[in-house]
């Protein structure tokens, strides 16, 4: 069978939500492994799980527990696709291969009962009927669990059977050591001629099994896809995640994202008794400039919108009030520091290697580039002229790109702008005490909301401010407010 | 003639039998007790493998296990084959060993049966559990050797322990030996909560613990630390808590450097973990330290196989009378009970 390689995920937050996603069965997992984002011409593809997911998270809001009953099948679901491929290569089933086939057509009944109980008539969902895989192997009218060879399949096996049965009894009663011995040898070579029978029904009951095969690994197949399916449904209710809309990439469509937060960092800030902030924005196709105080929380915005919209793009509900946006070739990340001494590249140098990754990306589709503080690492003269170039590249490239930077007068023609509000209060001070508290007070104090700005913005200057909220040795701060020019911060 | 063996341990939910040594005689004690055939369904399962047909140290035939019509057995599925009673299996358990998953089966025949079971804590007694879910009764387990026992006792009711020729070819030798080990395994039970002072410790830790029971030490049980730092505290009532083995070096050493112990109390997890000799464990409570455990053994018996793999045998009699008056515990002789496998009653001494 062809290997797909486990679906890595391009932002943290997304890999922070798949890790967090409960899934228990094997075909669950693989069902995880095997996500992939949907491109551009899979658009009604992604809108019917979309609208299939829609479903689930309508229902689990109803009544959470109407998915208790599959949840506890995926529970102590096996994944039998050995047993099977023996099944397929014709060999003969072994006892506990059957005892594992029919505990998987038991469990994938109850679940297709309840499926079709359920009402949710998923259109990707669909299961076959298997019954009589447990008919074959429970010869009895009772359905039990467990699994024998039963004397219902032979005739001879049931005299086998029946003989031995003597044996041992006549063993038990037998006094003479020697008389003893004989009966054991009898009961061994009998033993062997029920064995060979056994061996015989496990044969006969391999081929009528082998028939089932296709259908079963069909079920397989959908009880994996289903329980991923679930899985999403859960972590949407268990974070009020609302349903992205997704349209096709034309010149027009604007990415429109209202409140959004982010999951991993909210946990995070609710550990400390603190609230995440929802962002906005609406992105238009070309680029888009974003600029702000220094822990104004620009690189969680950025990896927010990133986060939702590869969401979006995998078929998961969004971390957002409203979300819509064009369905993305790709999504693609410069951010954070690449620098990598075992390859021998510097940030700037893994930046560039990046940057030329992205650029070959726009010519083959429309997708959203997100880059954090661009060339942040070579010298400010420079690496403004690379933001300037890039900004204007990826206006011209029909793409979505956001560039977060600090470099001052970045103009480019019909781009938009945004900037982190920043500090509410220009002149609060160091609150004093330990690094927590200095801490809190500056987040306190920082209002990390984004708002539109016209191409005659400036980038604010709060580093100095910053510094001295965060109660920078005073010698120190001495020594920088001499190069500030005197008229003020 | 008191209760026979297959009485005593009746009651009881879970029994482990543990061996001295090899060859001490655990399968005929299990085929003893499956041989009885109680009115409550039985169910049997291993502490890892020790299935040889022979055994590979001293190449004596080893009976393998013999089960009756109905009882359960928890085996490994690739053992499965080599059993010979037709059988029913009942569940997987998720618990895999390296001769594959055990799974429970019952059998629907009397005949041999392979058994490797898990080997952990943890997993044993998720298992005794299962097999009391479905049905069974009374469970057996056939525990490994004394040192490797620790899951069999720790997830069991009650035990017994095999001693016999195959441990030694002088009676002397085996009666003492096996009074030092019994009573290891019933030392007393010390009660105070020291569950905290063991959350979180690296395996094989020894942490000490000053009068008010605050952690005043913590070092390594295997690291040559271990003695100084108890050493160290000599005088001061101090509690040495082993959640590992209690070996022989760091012992002699704290005998070497210490007049008095009257002031050490040493724990470990159960007896199965001191590793001393009886000579050891003289010198030290004569000196006053005290030993305690933290899960006592409930030894309910001692069985004897008065034929050693030589060949050599003993009196059986006489072995069994004297054991029992040094012990103060029933004494069955398992090689009576092996003459008739399948006799109702194995003879005891007590």
């Amino acid at each position: 069978m062809h290997k797909q390689k486990k679906y890595r995920a391009i932002t943290p937050g997304v890999a922070w939500l798949l890790s967090e996603l409960q899934i228990e069965s094997l075909y669950g997992r693989e069902a995880l492994k095997n996500l992939r984002p949907a491109k551009s011409d899979q658009l009604e593809q992604l809108r019917q799980s979309l609208s299939e997911l829609e479903t689930m998270v309508a229902a689990a809001r109803q009544d959470r527990s109407i998915f208790d009953q599959a949840a506890s099948i995926f529970k102590c679901l096996r994944f039998i696709n050995g047993s099977l491929d023996n099944l397929e290569a014709g060999q003969v089933p072994d006892e506990t291969e059957l005892l594992e086939i029919k505990g998987f057509a038991m469990m994938l009944t109850s679940l297709k009962n309840w499926y079709d109980r359920s009402g949710l008539q998923l259109p990707s969902v669909s299961f076959s009927d298997i019954e009589p895989v447990i008919k074959i192997l429970n010869p009895d009218r009772t359905v039990v669990a467990s699994f024998h060879v039963h004397e219902a399949y032979s005739q001879k096996l049931k005299k086998i059977r029946a003989e031995k049965l003597q044996l041992e009894s006549m063993i038990l009663q037998c006094n003479d050591q020697q008389q003893r011995d004989e009966l054991r040898d009898q009961r061994a070579r009998l033993v062997q001629t029920e064995k060979a029978e056994e061996h015989l029904v496990r044969e006969n009951l391999g081929r009528q099994l082998l028939e089932w095969v296709t259908r079963m690994r069909h079920n397989a197949m959908a009880a994996g896809r289903f329980e991923l399916l679930l899985a999403k449904t859960l972590l949407a209710c268990r974070f009020n995640c609302t349903c992205p809309a997704v349209f096709a990439a034309t010149k027009k469509v604007t990415l429109q994202a209202e409140e959004m937060i982010n999951p991993e960092v909210e946990t995070i800030l609710a550990s400390h008794g603190k609230q995440f902030t929802p962002v906005s924005i609406e992105l238009n196709p070309g680029t888009t400039l974003l600029t702000g105080a220094n822990m104004g929380g620009k690189s969680v915005a950025l990896m927010t919108l990133a986060m939702n919209a590869e969401l979006a793009t995998l078929g998961f509900f969004v971390f957002a009030r409203r979300f819509s946006m064009p369905l993305f070739d790709f999504i693609y990340l410069i951010a954070g520091d690449g620098q990598n001494q075992a390859s021998g590249l510097s940030s700037f140098g893994a930046e560039i290697i990046r940057l030329s990754e992205l650029t070959a990306l726009t010519r083959q589709g429309v997708g959203l580039a997100i880059c954090d503080e661009f060339a942040r690492s070579t010298n400010p003269s420079e690496g403004s002229r690379f933001v300037q170039a890039l900004g204007e590249f990826l206006q011209q490239s029909g793409s979505y790109g956001v560039i977060a930077t600090h470099f001052d007068g970045i103009r480019i023609a019909e781009a938009s702008y945004y900037q982190v509000i920043g500090l509410k209060n220009k002149t609060i001070s160091a609150a004093g005490g330990d690094r927590n508290s200095l801490l809190n007070n500056l987040c306190d104090n920082m209002d990390y909301r984004l708002v539109r700005l016209s191409d005659d913005y400036q980038v604010p200057k709060d580093a100095l401010h910053i510094a001295s909220i965060l109660d920078v040795d005073p010698e120190f701060m001495a020594i920088l407010r001499r190069h500030y020019p005197s008229t003020g911060e | 003639m008191g209760r026979s063996l297959a009485e005593l341990i009746e009651g009881y939910s879970c029994v482990a039998i543990i061996g001295m040594e090899k060859n001490a005689g655990k399968t005929t004690v299990l085929n003893h007790l499956l041989s009885t055939r109680p009115p409550v369904v039985q169910a049997i399962t291993s502490i890892g493998y020790d299935g040889e047909d022979t055994d590979q140290v001293t190449a004596t035939d080893k009976p393998s296990i013999y089960v009756g019509c109905g009882t359960m057995v928890a085996t490994a599925s690739s053992l499965l084959g080599q059993c010979d009673f037709t059988r029913e299996l009942l569940r997987f358990t998720g618990f895999h060993t390296p001769m594959g998953e055990v799974v429970i089966t019952r059998a629907r025949s009397d005949g041999f049966a392979q058994i490797a079971g898990p080997s952990t804590t943890v997993q044993m007694s998720s298992l005794i559990n299962m097999l009391h879910e479905l049905g069974a009764v009374q469970v057996l387990v056939d525990g490994a050797a004394a040192r490797k026992s620790t899951a069999a006792i720790a997830s069991s009711e009650a035990c017994i322990l095999a001693t016999g020729a195959a441990f030694s070819p002088d009676p002397d030798d085996i009666i003492e030996q096996t009074r030092h080990y019994t009573e290891l395994l019933t030392l007393p039970e010390f009660e105070p909560d020291t569950v905290f002072a063991l959350r979180n410790a690296d395996a094989n830790s020894c942490i000490l613990l000053d009068q008010g029971g605050n952690i005043c030490g913590r070092v390594s049980a295997l690291s040559d630390e271990c003695a100084d730092l108890i050493a160290g505290r000599n005088g001061q009532p101090t509690m040495a808590l082993f959640n590992g083995a209690v070996t022989r070096p760091v012992l002699q050493k704290l005998l070497d450097k210490c007049r008095q112990l009257d002031w050490l109390q040493i724990v470990a997890e159960d007896g199965t973990r001191y590793l001393i000799n009886s000579r050891q464990k003289l010198d030290l409570t004569s000196r006053g330290a005290r030993l305690a455990v933290r899960r006592q053994v409930n030894l309910i018996a001692v069985t004897v196989n008065p034929t050693a793999p030589s060949g050599l045998k003993l009196d059986s009699a006489e072995l069994c009378d004297r054991l029992s008056e040094k012990i103060g515990m029933p004494v069955f002789d398992v090689y009576a009970a092996q003459n008739h496998a399948f006799s109702r009653k194995a003879t005891q001494y007590a």
